[in-house]
């Protein structure tokens, strides 16, 4: 079975035409108003009546053994139900464990993560007992009665420590503290070595974390008599989280049900399984009671998954001309004290050696990626996992290559871009660059700029009197691509055993003819039920109001990877189209069975939006001249009808007009809602292979992986003096295929953009040497407010990728791929050095330090 | 520290009579005690802006305010910004501009704006995110957000 591309034939938009401002009715929908009007229902807002609260009582020493726990004085405390501890637990519940097949030359080691640790800790934070109490307050005061008696040991701080000879082993079985290495090579190295220039840069991304302003948190309540567990979870992730819950509980997936309520963000933390998640399930078991647990900020600061802590340390050689010969590169990546469920610790060091080729034509590479670990809290996904190390490190290798070339910043990037008659290509990161025209994307970005007129800003403030030395601007550039709705194939190949990588959806039509869609990705606030909608309403034609789309419950929705790694209009909407193509059949299967015909004389027709199936045989006046090659049914050949389209032109594929008259009634045309009627009651004989009702399940696996691209510049404002550094403007050019929801779509690119931008000026997670974690708050973790996100310009192309039926490609993490890169870009532009090493976040500190170091730039250039 | 006080307070012109520790946030209170959950705690130190309401007309933080603090006092929350079944223009705003996404910050965003448009009603851009800056969004890039207030604003000296 194929269907069509999604609403390709629209007229093509280009970068330099093409800007959408949200139009108000665009960005509206039905799922804001109850959290406009404070009738949301997050996971705190769920409140069963006899609920125990969780309070965690946690190791305050990065690595220590636990050498007795004395809980009776905080059992005895008002409102405390229970107090258990790591050895309570140890027999009923299994660690945490993220398997791996590695292939090729990569070496694993997974680890055993206890969710109440019984022996050892390996970071602040980690969990030694759990109390639960009447309510959150009291299981806090107990928590401070438990008596912890530690025995402290020695700590590796940092992943450069954890590599280094003789260094304290975080675990046993792991010697060198080395639970990951790959290694690539592509190409041929004699070029690489000849090449006259030679540039290098090395970036250290700080330990930073999603930060979505909903902490996280579960509801767990266990029905004895039945044996099932109903667990609702602030959630990415509810079929990944329920195989979880299952392993380490030892009860069939099946007897769990996950339920996410509204998510208030997720970003990527909330796709780990947490130790406290286990911990909440296993003393609902054990007490047959409710229990609560909504993690609180700090918390989540100190344990909710971290990520990046990647440092990267390239070497780039080029021809004379520019032209890049090769790159090689490693990275080291502290991934804490456990691999984290369902990824695993190899997220970053794969994901980085992915990325840092780019959109760039790269001869030879060589890549080594290592993950780490030290006693910090383990890291795990966050938008963009290691993707923005590419352009961080990589568009400064480039900008370097153009210096020692002798080209503008702009000049080495189109001669080093891949070109639209190049594609597909496969890079030698490993990923197939589907379609695109990167050099369209960085002039697109460059004409909104525009670029001339920044460049006059610069120069006046490099010699603006004024300002004296202080101010100076500085204009940063990346391009970048992301592989996005990642396939079977792909986590094969990256060995992560535990997510399907697929996804499904069922679509239902009820016997009144409301639609109902159920898919296997849930929605943090990207707006998915509208999306959703959209495709179903378009690729039946039913009114999208008249659809109802259900998420994030195991007990309804069908099995699927959830929503991460850009995946769910890639994975969820093609789920979401692939039902809809079945559905299609089912309704002229109806319909034939309705006239007695064979399912091949009947075919689906969409007239003024509204879907339909028509007679084609002889019998029909209004069969005429149908291509027969659109004739709807499994053995159809060709094109079917195109699932965005409007009206029987389009809905026809082989000729572009109607090929029927307008209004053909009765006999000639069954509507949906009488289809759906017919479908549902006992009077209409249906021959045999042919199931009543009309309910479609698909499963989906993306036969290739879209890859969407984009180009960002930036203007920076730097305060020499006191180090400030001020994001002025900013524009993205991006190429996510066919956009569904445009809002949406621009909705994600400008909050990813301001994830960027605290990756590059503000965030991070600070450990001491000897391991305290020290970002306690949000006043130490800055996350970006409104002054420090300007206004986001945006200009779309749309090229639909080859590799799907919808063209389709995913596009949630871009922003935040290449906006530390063009931000840092841009600061160095600004103080004019090129220093060999960079640690980020570019606080004030590090730029007066950067600025002492450097040279001014030439004021009239 | 358990002993129980009297707090009455008038939440969204209804009045509350309830017996609370000392040591109950204002945020827990209205969310657990008086079950108005739309007031949403992303911190509980005073920083994201999550949590707030308005105390007597002021915008204030819920999180860091005990619920004896405001015995006699009047409260609004976001629970009361609509007229029963239609939005309060600046809710429309929001909607119209995708101000939300997750929607977990909307609440205090909701709360801060609509108590800095009936002191600047005629506010520009600048303003405007000079009121907002001590409210956090993770998912939006505050663009959106700015530009429902600004448009908010004229909408209420239209009075629409
Ligand atoms: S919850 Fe009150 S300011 Fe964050
Ligand atoms: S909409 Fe999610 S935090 Fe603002």
């Amino acid at each position: 079975m194929r269907f069509a591309a999604y609403d390709v034939r629209r007229a093509p938009r280009h970068a330099n035409q093409v800007k959408h401002v949200p139009g108000m009715s665009e960005a509206s929908t039905p799922e804001h108003r109850p959290l406009l009007t404070g009738r949301g229902r997050y996971l705190d807002d769920i409140r069963p009546a006899d609920a125990l609260h969780l309070a965690f009582v946690r190791s305050p020493w990065p690595h220590a053994r636990i050498r007795n726990v004395d809980a009776d004085r905080a059992r005895r405390a008002p409102g405390v139900a229970a107090v258990v501890t790591g050895a309570e637990l140890a027999g009923t519940v299994a660690p945490i464990r993220a398997e791996m097949e590695a292939g090729g030359s990569a070496r694993y080691r997974a680890t055993d993560w206890h969710p109440v640790a019984a022996r050892t800790v390996r970071y602040v934070g980690e969990i030694v007992a759990v109390v639960a109490a009447r309510d959150r307050y009291m299981a806090e005061d107990a928590s401070a009665l438990v008596d912890v008696e530690y025995e402290p040991l020695p700590v590796v701080g940092d992943a450069v420590s954890a590599i280094r000879g003789g260094a304290t082993q975080v675990h046993e079985h792991a010697p060198d503290n080395v639970l990951f290495r790959t290694e690539w090579t592509s190409g041929k190295k004699d070029r690489f070595e000849q090449a006259p220039i030679r540039v290098r840069f090395t970036c250290r991304h700080p330990r930073v974390s999603g930060m979505p302003m909903e902490a996280c948190g579960a509801v767990a309540s266990y029905d004895r008599a039945n044996g099932t567990l109903d667990f609702s979870s602030s959630t990415q992730v509810p079929h990944i989280l329920r195989d979880g819950l299952a392993r380490c509980l030892g009860i069939s997936a099946g007897r769990i049900r996950v339920a996410a309520p509204n998510v208030g963000g997720g970003f990527g933390p909330k796709m780990q399984l947490f130790p406290e998640e286990v911990a909440a399930a296993a003393l609902a078991v054990r007490l047959g009671r409710a229990v609560k647990w909504v993690q609180d900020r700090m918390e989540h600061l100190q344990a909710a998954f971290h990520s990046r802590d990647v440092t990267v340390e390239a070497e780039a050689a080029a021809e004379a001309d520019g032209r890049i010969a090769g790159l090689r590169a490693q990275s080291l990546c502290d991934v804490g004290a456990y691999s984290s469920f369902p990824l695993g610790c190899s997220l970053d060091p794969q994901t980085a050696g992915v990325a840092l080729p780019g959109p760039y034509r790269v001869p030879y590479y060589h890549y080594i990626g290592l993950a780490v670990a030290t006693h910090k809290f383990p890291t795990g996904a966050y938008r963009g996992v290691g993707v923005p190390l590419g352009p961080l490190v990589t568009e400064e290798l480039v900008s370097r290559i153009g210096r020692a070339a002798g080209l503008d910043p702009v000049e080495v990037r189109r001669r080093n871009l891949l070109r639209p008659d190049e594609l597909p290509h496969e890079s030698p990161g490993g990923s197939v660059y589907d379609s695109g025209d990167y050099p369209a994307l960085l002039q697109g970005a460059l004409g909104r700029a525009p670029y001339d007129g920044w460049r006059e800003e610069r120069r006046k403030a490099r010699c603006g009197a004024g300002n004296g030395a202080r101010r100076r601007l500085g204009i940063g550039m990346s391009c970048f691509v992301e592989a996005t709705g990642m396939n079977r194939a792909v986590y094969r190949k990256r060995g992560m055993a535990h997510v399907p990588a697929f996804d499904s959806a069922v679509l239902r039509i009820e016997p009144g003819g409301g639609v109902e869609a159920f898919v296997s990705t849930p929605s943090q606030g990207q707006g998915h039920h509208e999306s959703f909608r959209r495709l179903v309403g378009r690729g039946l034609g039913v009114p999208e109001e008249s659809v109802r789309v259900v998420l994030g419950d195991t007990a309804v929705t069908p099995y699927g990877s959830g929503t991460f790694a850009s995946r769910s209009m890639v994975s969820g909407g093609g789920a979401v189209l692939s039902a809809a193509a079945k559905m299609k059949e089912r309704l002229c299967a109806v319909a034939a069975a309705r006239w007695e015909l064979d399912a091949r004389q009947v075919r689906f027709i969409i007239r003024d939006g509204a879907g339909g199936v028509e007679r084609t045989d002889a019998h029909a006046t209004t069969g005429a001249g149908i291509d027969r090659m659109a004739t709807h049914g499994p053995s159809a050949k060709g094109p079917a009808p195109a699932l965005g389209s409007e009206g029987a032109a389009s809905a026809s594929a082989g000729d572009g007009s109607a090929a029927s008259p307008r209004g053909a009634a009765g006999t000639e045309r069954l509507e949906i809602a009488e289809l759906a009627h017919l479908a549902h009651t006992p009077f209409l004989p249906l021959p045999a292979g042919v199931e009543p009702g009309l309910e479609v399940h698909a499963a989906y696996d993306p036969p290739g992986v879209p890859v969407s691209c984009a180009a960002h510049v930036a203007l920076v404002e730097v305060d020499r003096l006191t180090g400030g550094a001020r994001v002025l403007r900013y524009v993205v050019a991006e190429d996510c295929g066919p956009i569904v929801n445009v809002a949406a779509v621009d909705g994600q690119i400008r909050g990813a953009v301001a994830q960027g931008i605290g990756c590059a000026l503000l965030e991070s997670v600070d450990y001491d040497e000897g391991g305290q974690h020290r970002s306690a708050t949000l006043m130490d973790y800055l996350v970006p407010a409104v002054g420090d996100v300007p206004d986001i310009d945006i200009v779309h192309m749309e090229t639909p990728s080859p590799f799907t039926e919808s063209g389709i490609k995913g596009m949630g993490e871009s922003g935040i791929i290449g906006a530390p890169a063009a931000v840092v870009n841009a600061v160095l532009d600004a103080l004019g050095v090129s220093p060999s090493g960079l640690v980020l976040p570019l606080t004030p500190e590090r730029i007066v330090a950067l600025a002492a170091a450097g040279r001014d730039p030439d004021p009239t250039s | 520290m358990n002993e129980l006080r009297e707090v009455a307070v008038t939440v969204n012109g209804t009045v509350y009579d309830e017996r609370v520790e000392p040591r109950l946030t204002l945020a827990d209170f209205l969310r657990h005690s008086l079950g108005l959950t739309g007031t949403h705690v992303g911190c509980e130190h005073g920083v994201c802006g999550c949590c707030t309401v308005r105390l007597d007309g002021a915008a204030v933080r819920s999180c860091i305010l005990f619920a004896v603090q405001v015995d006699g006092h009047r409260i609004e929350t976001v629970e009361g910004l609509a007229d029963g079944e239609s939005l309060h223009p600046l809710q429309e705003a929001f909607s119209d501009h995708g101000a939300l996404q997750c929607g977990f910050c909307t609440p205090g965003f909701l709360m801060t704006a609509i108590e800095f448009l009936e002191r600047n009603p005629e506010p520009d851009e600048d303003a405007v995110r000079d009121a907002l800056s001590g409210s956090l969004c993770r998912c939006t890039g505050y663009q959106s957000i700015v530009a429902a207030v600004l448009d908010a604003a004229s909408r209420l000296r239209q009075g629409a």
